[in-house]
Order: structure tokens, then C-alpha cells, then sequence
């Protein structure tokens, strides 16, 4: 056990059947008149804008703007456009619909609209922020990225080109609401990579350094939700219990490893992101059994326990103790093949397009990422090479 | 001075100074935004709007000061040198508009400017001059500390536009005011921002601008007419030119009105004593108003063998009855000392009230009496100076009550003090002072004139009372904003032919029972085809009263950006529940109805905030808004109907009920509603321990269950869902006490028993209460046949 450990989790969550209704209370809580909304194209076109507006029936406030043209990757250039709108339309909070883009990029202008700065670049990096930001309420779209309640942004700064990474206590939402009506229409490719994306958060979070007994919990409870309904999901993505669990477990995966932080899955993560922009979830999916045979003798304790959620009761019981870990990950394996079949989930980075000579890349990239930092087991480049080799057919 | 240059029409150019900067700029004003928010107030209000933080701190460097003129300034139109500053108050921490009648807006125009804009903060005492090639700024280091007339003599400001803080500004007394010339913007402390920003005074040398007409022709036909109606109505021209406001006074207590021992009393024996009539004919000497006045309020006078200026109404009512001080010399005295100091009269004489009765009731310990002069010009220069007990005392009431207590008799609504009209007596007034936009003040719609001045309202009635303060302040804030001074308005409005020539009571019948199409006919053209004559741009009548309501909404949002909303829309209890002791039948005033009919005049929500419809009907901006769920709101109303009646009877034949209610006190008040909407049940008990259903405010409730949304109140009411499942789900909100909240459930979940099949009732409750079968159908054929559709 570790000697001590922080754990904070301030984001108010609204999570249920009619969720999205008690959002003008919220709104009064927070005494917000004139919150801005900003989403992309295709949350907007699918009609979930206005669903949370019509939700909102009755309340006092107006939306001076409504954003919706938030490209995938979330930039400087974006963020500095809408903090003016913001401010010139005096609104007084942000309203977040959709998935990790777009609520990295209200984190960022919320950075800009608090700290009346000019450039963002001036608070990236760890703590930067000195007070509490505009009350932020976020609504995703996707269950996947858990930035509802996390309390880091990623942004690109157009100018380097470079991917900027912004952590505060500050950036914690105020409030997120998880209200199945707004992914019921996520396509079932879309459901299968964002709750990989969150399963591998949760399983990180109980098997990197940083973990402790709260974020035990959420990432426990997050791997029994996920697994039990990834599949039926899948298959069947207009299940509303379903979505309602599926939505929830990514968001606790999200306070879990906001909390104990990930490790080497994504640090390969982000460098075959950047290298050959290859979307998150999907490796995610590619990397976790490889990470996971690769992290073993550090964490197979952990594995062993979370057998139990991830498989149910009468798995964990038949097998054998010393066979739970090695279990785990097959278990993994069988899941990742599932989705293969069903929906062509890549298995492999060449199914991904990824290249071969970009392998190299990869590696190098993949060391010097931040997130290695709490992997119970360093990495060489040598060894990062052989995972991608490993994973590549 | 160079030769003329000409303005046609207006200039529509506006100084911007920063003083932390010691920089300037200027800035143009569209015809659009001309013709939308006319100018003065109207302007002012729109400029902050888009530039200023309103989260700021009213004391600190980002608050801003906009002091416009309108377009008449300089044309030389009656009454037409008017000017307005719009801030953030540091009093009542709203915005805060004021008019002014000194020369200052008439300088600057004639160096080319309609307005300024003051930002950011000076490092040292500061004082700008003003001319055709711009700002200078200079140390007002010899000047900090002395009194406002010092300080004007100083500058040699009597033939420039000056505007100057005294002491009280300096030191930041939360109600201190700016003076130009003799005139002042008295409310809301304006004189404390400029101190706070190390401003001592503006002042303007002559410029060579001049102004013409765009239509000169008509524009002078118009001018004359308004001069003839001015010197033919009898108020613009006998009463107010030869009493001045205190021609108030007499009516007033005649109507039971006037302040009397901080608002207890509505008359007074010696009242006379401060009545116009008297002040004229033993102390005034000298007209001295505003500049280019037709009307001619402004008076001076000889008192203590010192010709000095005449005390207004407010300030003879306020300090003179509302004190029990009696004495017209000793009020025109310390009048004189608040325009030295530089302090608003109306706010610390009634500061001095509440201190003076919260030391009768041991709250505060403070060495004044009523009815006695002692000690008062002392304390005025105490307050100023901010020394010893005057440190709190410029605080002013709402701060003072907070502290010490006795809210109920701390005479301020939003934090601005009352001035001199008790609204029992006049109810549009109380409503108006309720609503008004900078607090209790009594010219955002001046009810009190149709009250009981011109007699056309009855005052304690609430016939009409919302529809005239909703066209009064607009028709103010357009007045405010063309601008004149808005005592124009009786003349203008009473001398034309519509209103003048047919008998009085048929207007009487008109405004009181049909206030909206008398609204329609009234004839306020002058005002428009002075602004239309000199632009040049279009303007109806429609046009001119929608600037003033688009006006007035726009500082109502702004207000409610900051913070304000329903609650804040009140009267001190005084007004609500003690009756005065001129009227035995102890009269209060009605607000809640008032103002619920106002607000939906007005287009404000149940909180109190204008809605997005309202905002871009007037043209202020395009937002959206979500719509409000009418037809579950109507559902959910016609149940609280139902249920309401349904625990009527029952509570006089059901035992459980009966027993349950018994522990109760009597008159205990419960009220069902839902945020942000309108619907809701009260139930109160009765003396017999019957529940009666009836309206009651929210205020006033005991126990008040609230759902959080239209929804969850829907599912409970439409029986979807019960009320364990509902508080389980943070669908309800329960304030009061939770024994009698739990009781009541208890009676609800019986009511429910009789009024729904078991196969509902099961549903809905973890455990049905046992009432004999037939019993409860029995129970339930007289509810349904009887009860409910004829609430017997
Ligand atoms: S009537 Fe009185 S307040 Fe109005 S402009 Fe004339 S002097 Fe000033």
C-alpha cells in the first residue's frame, strides 16, 4: 500500500434518464445567464444540440452563440477565435457537446477567457492556472475520453505544430451530464473504439504507479460496466440502459486515471497518434494486450484481481489463481477478436495503415512521452521497438 | 476662439480617456445606434453594455464612467442641457444612471464631443481639462481636499463645464455625488467612482462647435409649441416654477405620503411649516436651475440671511418631516453643506433615520433624535470625512441593516435609499419603486405624479398601476436618453389636445380602465419630432417609447447579469405589513399582484429576467433560448388544482388527515412550485384546521416544496412516479421544517390513496395506507363528482 495519495474529483455529475433537464438548475447554481455552446458539424447535424437546448426549457439564460464548426484535433488558432465570440457576446460559461475535441478545446478557451490572456501558449504545462476558471458544463457525446471530469486539455499549437499539454486542478468541469439520448446514435464503430479508449484508462489507472484505493473503485466498477456491455453495444447500439452504463463507466474511467494517470499504452498511444495518425481508441485497442504481456511480472497481482469484473463471477471462480492474470489478457485477446469480426476493429497496426518504417518513429516518440513516467516498468527504445513489432501483424 | 464650426444635426463623436494610460481617443456612435438608444442614458447604458466588465469592481479600475449628452444639448430646446453618467454604483453594486442639469454637456459639445468615457485609474489626484485639441491631464494635488465650491473657484470652472467631487467622493462615502455648477448627479454614488479612480473633476473649455438642425424649420415650430405648452400647464409653469419641487410638499401630506419619523407616519401637523408655498414666500429670492430651463424648479434663497440654494423636495421631506425637523433654514443649511461635501441628500437622510430608530430599538448606539437638529451638520461632515461613527454611516442603510439588523425600517430597496413618497399610499409608486432599475428611486416611473399629483390613479388600488409603470419608464428612459428634463413630460404630455380638452374625468376613466389604448392615444410627438427635427433621422412616437423600453430592458439584463433578480424586486417590510398611523384602516401595499402583471407586461420570466423573445423583439440582440414547456406546465397546474381541492375535503372528513393536520399551527403556509415557472399550490390551514388552497408568494410560505424541473413535476403529478422516487432522485427541494414536510407527505400519499386505483397507488408508494374499501370509493365519487369541479 502506498504511504499517501491524492485523489480529487470536483466535476457534479448528472447521470440518468432526463439528465440533461436539471441542467438549468445547474445553470442557476452557477448563476450562469449567457453560456456559449460550442460542438462540431456532426453532433449538431445528428440534432443533440437541440436537444439539450429543448431540455432546457424554461431556464433564464440565453445562448448569445452557438459554435459548431470544432474541427477533430482542437487547436490554438480555434481556441483564440471562439475566446473572442466569447467575450464579445459577454457570455458567462461554456457549455461543452461532444467528444474529446471539443472539450479540450472549451477547457482551452476557458483558460483564455478566465486568465483574460492573449496567448495560450503562456499556461500550458503542469499548474499554471492561479484561479478558478468560468463554471464549465460538459455533456459528451461519445463515452470514451472521460474529459468530463478530468483535469487535463490537449491542444495544438498551429504554430509549432505541436501538441501542447495543459493540467490544473482548474480544468476540472464543473458539471457533466451523462444522459443516454446523447450517444445513442453513435455508430457502432465509433461506440467499440471510445470504450476501448476507456477500458484501456481504467486498466491503466489499477495497474500504473500512481493508483490508489479511490481510483480503484472507479476503474473497477468502469472494466465490469464496459465489459459487460461493449459487445451487446455493439450489436445493438439502441439500447438505452446500455449506453446509459457504458457512458457512465467511461466517465469513471476518466476520475480514476485523471487521478493515477496512465502509462505505456498511451505514451505508444500518442506517438502513433502523431506519427501516423492513427485515432486513439484504435490503439488503444492495438496496444493494450501488448503492454499488458509486456508490464506482466509488475502487475500481475493487479490482473489477477480484476479478472472478476472484467470476465464475471464464474470465470474468475473455474480458474485457478495462478492462472488469473495470464487469464486477463486472453480475455482481452477474445474481446479485441469480437470486435474484429463484428465491426473490423483493427487488430494490427498494419490493418491501421500504419507503416513499417514509421515503426521507428513511433518508438522514439513513444520514450520521451510524458505518461511513461508512471509505467510500473521502464522502457527502453529497444523494447518500445519490439511491442510495435510485436503489434504490427 | 476659432470661427464656428458647424454640427449638422448630431455629431455623434465621443471622447474616451483612460487615466491609467493618460491616453484618449475618439469614438463615432452609427445612426443605427443613434436611432436605437437615442443618447444620454440610452447611449451610456448600450456603450458599457458592450465594454465593460460588469463583474467589476465598482470601486476598483475597471469600472467605467459614461457621461453623455443627447442630441438637444446646445440646440437650445427647453430644458435641453441635461446630461446622464451611467457607472456601476459602488452602493448598490448595479448600474446606476443619473441626470444631471449643469452646463457640462453643453462645453463639451461645443469642443465636438456628445460624450465621455472615463476608464482605468489615475496613480495620483488628478483633473482633466478638456478642449478642442483633446485631453490634458494634470495633478490635482492642490485641489484634493477641498469642498466643491472651493474646488470649482479653483478651477475657474464657473465658465467652463465642470464636473467636481468633494470630500465625500475622495473618501469614497458610498453615496457621494458629482456636482457641475450647482447642479448634481446625486444618486447611487457616482461622486465615490471618481474617487476611486483619483479623479477630483473634468473641466471643459468653450469650444467652437455649434449645432444646427438638420430640419430647422420644423424643429423651431416644434421648439416654440413646447415652450407654449410649457408656460401653459399649470404644474411647469405656476407650481413647480414658483414653489420648485416642494410645491410636493402640500400634496404629499394632504395624500398621506410624505415621510414622516422615517416612514411611520404619512402626514404631519406641521407640515406646513415646509410647504412650497411658505419656502416661497419667506426664503425664495432668485430662480437658479438647470441650464436653458423653460420650466424654472430650481430656486435660491434667503435662509440665515445667506442667499443660497433652495433644499429640493426630497431633501426638505427626507431631512425635514422623515426627521420631524421642522425647521425650512436648518435644512436649507445642511443641504448647502451636502453640496459642499459632495454628498446625495436623499441617501444620508435617510441613512440618519435608520440610525436614529435603530438606536430607539438598541440596535445601534447613535447620538441623534428625531425631531431634533442636534448633531446634524456635525455627522454630515463626520460621514464625509469618514470619521468615527461616520465611517459606517457612509456605508448607507442596506449595509448599516446588515450589520446591525432592522432591515424592515433600513428604507432601500437594492441597497439605493428611498426618497420622499410612502407607497402605502400611492401603490403604483411602491410597485415602481420595487422594480425600478437602480433601486428605490422615485423617477424611473414617478407613479406617484399620476397618483397624486394629477389624481388620474387612485392610489390605494391596484387598477392599472402595472401597465403605467411599464409606459412611464419607458417613456423616462427616452426622455432620459433624447434627453430632457423629464418634467417636460407634464406639460408635453397634458397640454396636448388629446389629453387637455376633454373633460378630466373621462381620462380618469381611460387611464384607469383602459390604460393600454389610452397608452396609444397619449400624444408624446414633441419628444420624438425634437429628435427626428434635429438628426434628421426617422422617429415616431412607437419609435421614440420603444428606444425608452429597449432602454430600460437592456439595464434591467444588465442588472441581472450582475445578480439581480425576483427577490431583490421588494419593498422594505415597513411598506408590507405596518400600516401608517395616518390610516386607521392601516393600509400596505398589494406588491406581489402588481408585480406579477408587470413582469409579464414587462416580458420577464418568473425570476425576473427578461427573456430572449422580449430582448430581440427590441432589437438588443439575438440569443437562444430554450422554450418553456407549456403544455406540462398546464398538466401539472390543473393536478395542483386537483390535489389542492382533493386535500380541502379531505381535510375535514379523513381522520388520518385530520390528525395529521391538527399538529400543525394554525395559518401554517405550504407551497408547492417549480423553478422557473409559474405554477404552484399553496395550501393554507385554517383556523378550523381546514386546508385551503390559495395563492401564496413564495416569501411567505412556511414550508416550500419545490421541483427542480417542469419535468420531474409532471412524472409525480401525472403519478408516473412517486415522491420517494422523486426526493430520491434530487427532483425536489424541500425548505422548512422536515417534521411537518414528512407529515405532509403522509397526507399526500392518503389524498393519492383515495384519488387513484390501487394499481396506480401501488406504483407510486412503498406502502399504501389502509382506508376501508368502500370508504374509499366513496370518498373518491364525491371528490370526483363534487369536490374538484366545484371546489366543495
Ligand atoms: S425643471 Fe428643474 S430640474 Fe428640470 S431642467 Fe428645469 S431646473 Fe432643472
Amino acid at each position: 500500500m502506498k504511504e499517501y495519495f491524492e485523489f480529487q474529483n470536483k466535476t457534479k455529475i448528472l447521470a440518468g434518464k432526463k439528465a440533461l433537464e436539471n441542467l438549468p438548475s445547474e445553470f442557476d447554481n452557477f448563476r450562469v445567464k449567457r453560456p456559449i455552446i460550442l460542438t462540431d458539424r456532426g453532433v449538431n447535424k445528428a440534432g443533440l444540440v437541440d436537444k439539450v437546448i429543448k431540455a432546457c426549457g424554461g431556464a433564464d439564460v440565453i445562448f448569445p452563440a452557438i459554435i459548431d464548426d470544432i474541427p477533430q484535433d482542437s487547436s490554438t488558432e480555434e481556441v483564440n477565435k471562439i475566446a473572442e465570440i466569447y467575450n464579445e457576446k459577454k457570455c458567462d460559461g461554456i457549455i461543452a457537446i461532444g467528444g474529446g475535441s471539443v472539450i479540450d478545446t472549451a477547457k482551452g478557451v476557458n483558460i483564455l477567457v478566465s486568465e483574460k490572456g492573449k496567448d495560450l501558449k503562456e499556461f500550458a504545462g503542469a499548474e499554471r492556472l492561479k484561479r478558478p476558471l468560468r463554471p464549465l458544463f460538459v455533456i459528451p457525446t461519445t463515452a470514451g475520453t472521460g474529459s468530463e471530469v478530468t483535469a487535463v486539455a490537449v491542444i495544438k499549437d498551429d504554430k509549432s505544430a505541436t501538441k501542447m499539454l495543459f493540467t490544473s486542478r482548474y480544468l476540472m468541469p464543473d458539471v457533466a451530464v451523462i444522459d443516454p439520448r446523447m450517444t445513442i446514435t453513435l455508430p457502432a464503430y465509433i461506440t467499440a473504439l471510445t470504450a476501448m479508449d476507456a477500458l484501456t484508462h481504467a486498466i491503466e489507472a489499477y495497474t500504473c504507479l500512481q493508483k490508489n484505493l479511490f481510483s480503484d473503485v472507479y476503474a473497477w466498477k468502469a472494466i465490469e460496466l464496459i465489459s459487460k456491455n461493449i459487445v451487446e453495444l455493439v450489436k445493438n447500439g439502441k439500447d438505452k440502459e446500455r449506453r446509459l452504463e457504458m457512458a457512465i463507466a467511461a466517465t469513471m474511467a476518466g476520475v480514476a486515471f485523471s487521478n493515477s494517470m496512465v502509462g505505456l499504452v498511451h505514451s505508444l498511444g500518442h506517438a502513433a497518434g502523431a506519427v501516423a495518425k492513427i485515432p486513439h481508441g484504435v490503439a488503444m485497442n492495438i496496444f493494450l494486450p501488448h503492454v499488458l504481456k509486456f508490464n506482466y511480472e509488475e502487475i500481475k497481482e493487479e490482473l489477477k484481481e480484476l479478472l472478476l469484473p472484467l470476465a464475471g463471477e464464474e470465470i474468475y471462480v473455474k480458474t485457478e489463481e495462478k492462472e488469473r492474470a495470464r487469464k486477463f489478457i486472453e480475455k482481452i485477446e477474445e474481446l479485441q477478436e469480437r470486435l474484429n469480426e463484428l465491426i473490423k476493429l483493427p487488430k494490427t497496426l498494419k490493418e491501421a495503415g500504419v507503416k513499417e518504417e514509421q515503426l521507428e518513429e513511433i518508438a522514439e516518440k513513444a520514450i520521451n512521452d510524458g505518461s511513461l513516467t508512471l509505467n510500473p516498468k521502464d522502457v527502453t527504445k529497444e523494447e518500445a521497438l519490439r511491442i510495435l513489432m510485436k503489434a504490427y501483424e | 476662439m476659432t470661427s464656428p464650426r458647424l454640427i449638422l444635426g448630431s455629431h455623434n463623436k465621443l471622447l474616451e480617456i483612460d487615466l491609467t494610460k493618460k491616453a484618449f481617443t475618439t469614438v463615432s456612435i452609427s445612426n443605427e445606434e443613434r436611432k436605437l438608444y437615442l443618447g444620454g442614458k440610452g447611449l451610456a447604458i448600450y456603450y458599457l453594455y458592450k465594454k465593460m466588465d460588469l463583474s467589476c469592481d465598482p470601486l476598483g479600475e475597471d469600472n467605467i464612467i459614461a457621461i453623455f449628452g443627447g442630441v438637444m444639448v446646445g440646440t437650445g430646446a427647453p430644458n435641453s442641457s441635461r446630461f446622464a453618467a451611467v457607472t456601476k454604483s459602488p452602493l448598490t453594486g448595479l448600474i446606476v444612471s443619473s441626470s444631471c442639469g449643469g452646463s457640462f454637456a453643453f462645453f463639451l459639445k461645443s469642443v465636438g464631443y456628445d460624450g465621455v468615457i472615463i476608464k482605468g485609474q489615475a496613480k495620483e489626484p488628478t483633473y482633466l481639462s478638456i478642449t478642442e485639441n483633446g485631453v490634458s491631464f494634470n495633478s490635482a494635488s492642490k485641489i484634493w481636499g477641498k469642498d466643491i465650491f472651493e474646488t470649482q473657484e479653483l478651477l475657474e470652472a464657473k465658465n467652463k463645464g465642470n464636473l467636481v467631487i468633494g470630500p465625500a467622493g475622495e473618501n469614497r462615502v458610498l453615496y457621494a455625488n458629482v456636482a457641475s455648477g450647482h447642479r448634481f448627479f446625486g444618486r447611487g454614488g457616482i461622486g465615490a467612482v471618481f474617487g476611486a479612480k483619483n479623479l477630483k473633476a473634468i473641466v471643459v473649455e468653450k469650444g467652437s462647435f455649434r449645432i444646427k438642425p438638420k430640419k430647422e424649420k420644423k424643429y423651431m415650430k416644434i421648439k416654440r409649441k413646447a415652450i407654449k405648452y410649457i408656460n401653459r400647464n399649470e404644474y411647469t409653469s405656476d407650481l413647480y416654477r414658483n414653489y420648485g419641487t416642494n410645491a410636493g410638499f402640500r400634496i404629499c401630506n394632504e395624500k398621506k405620503i410624505l415621510p414622516v419619523r422615517n416612514f411611520t407616519k404619512g402626514m404631519s401637523e406641521k407640515a406646513s411649516e415646509l410647504y412650497g408655498e411658505r419656502l416661497k414666500s419667506e426664503f425664495y429670492k432668485k430662480y437658479s436651475s438647470c441650464r436653458n430651463c423653460a420650466i424654472l424648479c430650481g430656486h435660491k434663497g434667503m435662509f440665515n440671511g445667506k442667499l443660497i440654494q433652495a433644499p429640493e423636495y426630497e431633501t426638505t421631506s427626507l431631512f425635514g418631516s422623515n426627521l420631524e425637523i421642522y425647521d425650512a433654514e436648518k435644512i436649507a443649511e445642511w443641504n448647502e453643506i451636502c453640496s459642499r461635501l459632495g454628498l446625495d441628500t436623499i441617501s444620508i437622510s435617510v441613512t440618519l433615520a435608520y440610525a436614529i430608530e435603530a438606536n430607539e430599538k438598541n440596535l445601534f448606539s447613535f447620538p441623534l433624535k428625531f425631531g431634533s437638529p442636534e448633531g446634524v451638520s456635525e455627522i454630515l461632515y463626520d460621514i464625509a470625512y469618514r470619521k468615527g461613527i461616520g465611517e459606517e454611516l457612509a456605508l448607507g442603510t442596506k449595509r448599516l441593516a446588515e450589520k446591525y439588523g432592522g432591515k424592515g425600517f433600513a428604507m432601500n430597496i437594492k441597497g439605493l435609499e428611498f426618497s420622499g413618497y410612502d407607497p402605502r399610499g400611492c401603490w403604483g409608486q411602491g410597485l415602481s419603486y420595487s422594480v425600478a432599475n437602480r433601486g428605490a428611486c422615485h423617477l424611473s416611473a414617478s407613479l406617484f405624479t399620476l397618483e397624486a399629483f394629477f389624481n388620474f390613479l387612485k392610489g390605494e388600488s391596484k387598477r392599472a398601476k402595472a401597465q403605467f409603470v411599464y409606459y412611464m419608464e419607458n417613456l423616462f428612459s427616452a426622455i432620459n436618453s433624447l434627453q430632457l428634463c423629464i418634467f417636460t413630460s407634464y406639460a408635453f404630455m397634458l397640454e396636448a389636445p388629446i389629453a387637455k380638452y376633454p373633460p378630466k374625468i373621462f381620462l380618469k376613466i381611460f387611464i384607469s380602465y383602459f390604460p393600454r389604448i389610452t397608452q396609444k392615444v397619449l400624444d408624446i410627438s414633441i419628444y420624438s419630432k425634437l429628435f427626428e427635427t434635429v438628426t434628421g433621422i426617422k422617429q415616431s412616437s412607437r419609435d421614440f417609447l420603444k428606444a425608452g423600453e429597449r432602454i430600460h430592458i437592456l439595464e434591467r439584463y444588465m442588472n441581472t447579469l450582475i445578480g439581480v433578480s425576483r427577490i431583490d424586486d421588494t419593498l422594505p417590510e415597513r411598506f408590507l405589513n405596518e400600516g401608517r398611523e395616518s390610516d386607521k384602516k392601516k393600509k400596505v401595499v398589494p406588491l406581489e399582484e402588481m408585480q406579477e402583471k408587470y413582469y409579464k407586461i414587462r416580458g420577464y420570466s418568473r425570476n425576473g429576467v427578461p427573456t430572449a423573445k422580449v430582448m430581440k423583439k427590441l432589437g438588443i440582440e439575438e440569443g437562444f433560448q430554450p422554450k418553456p414547456k407549456r403544455i406540462k406546465e398546464r398538466i401539472v397546474s390543473l393536478v395542483f388544482t386537483i390535489l389542492g381541492r382533493a386535500m380541502k375535503t379531505l381535510s375535514t372528513i379523513d381522520s388520518n388527515i385530520k390528525q395529521e393536520i391538527r399538529s400543525w399551527p394554525t395559518n401554517f403556509k405550504i407551497l408547492f412550485n417549480v423553478d422557473n415557472y409559474e405554477t404552484s399550490l399553496g395550501l393554507l390551514k385554517n383556523k378550523k384546521g381546514v386546508l385551503n388552497p390559495q395563492k401564496i408568494p413564495e416569501k411567505q410560505a412556511d414550508l416550500v416544496i419545490t421541483f427542480r424541473t417542469i419535468d420531474a413535476a409532471f412524472e409525480l403529478m401525472t403519478a408516473q412516479k412517486g415522491i420517494h422516487h422523486a426526493y430520491a432522485s434530487n427532483a425536489i427541494k424541500v425548505k422548512g421544517d422536515t417534521q411537518i414536510a414528512m407529515s405532509l407527505i403522509r397526507c399526500l400519499n392518503i389524498t393519492e390513496t383515495y384519488l387513484f386505483p390501487r394499481i396506480i397507488a401501488k406504483r407510486i408508494m412503498r406502502k399504501i395506507p389502509t382506508i376501508n374499501l368502500m370508504k374509499r370509493y366513496i370518498v373518491r365519487i364525491y371528490l370526483y363528482l363534487f369536490s374538484i369541479p366545484f371546489n366543495i
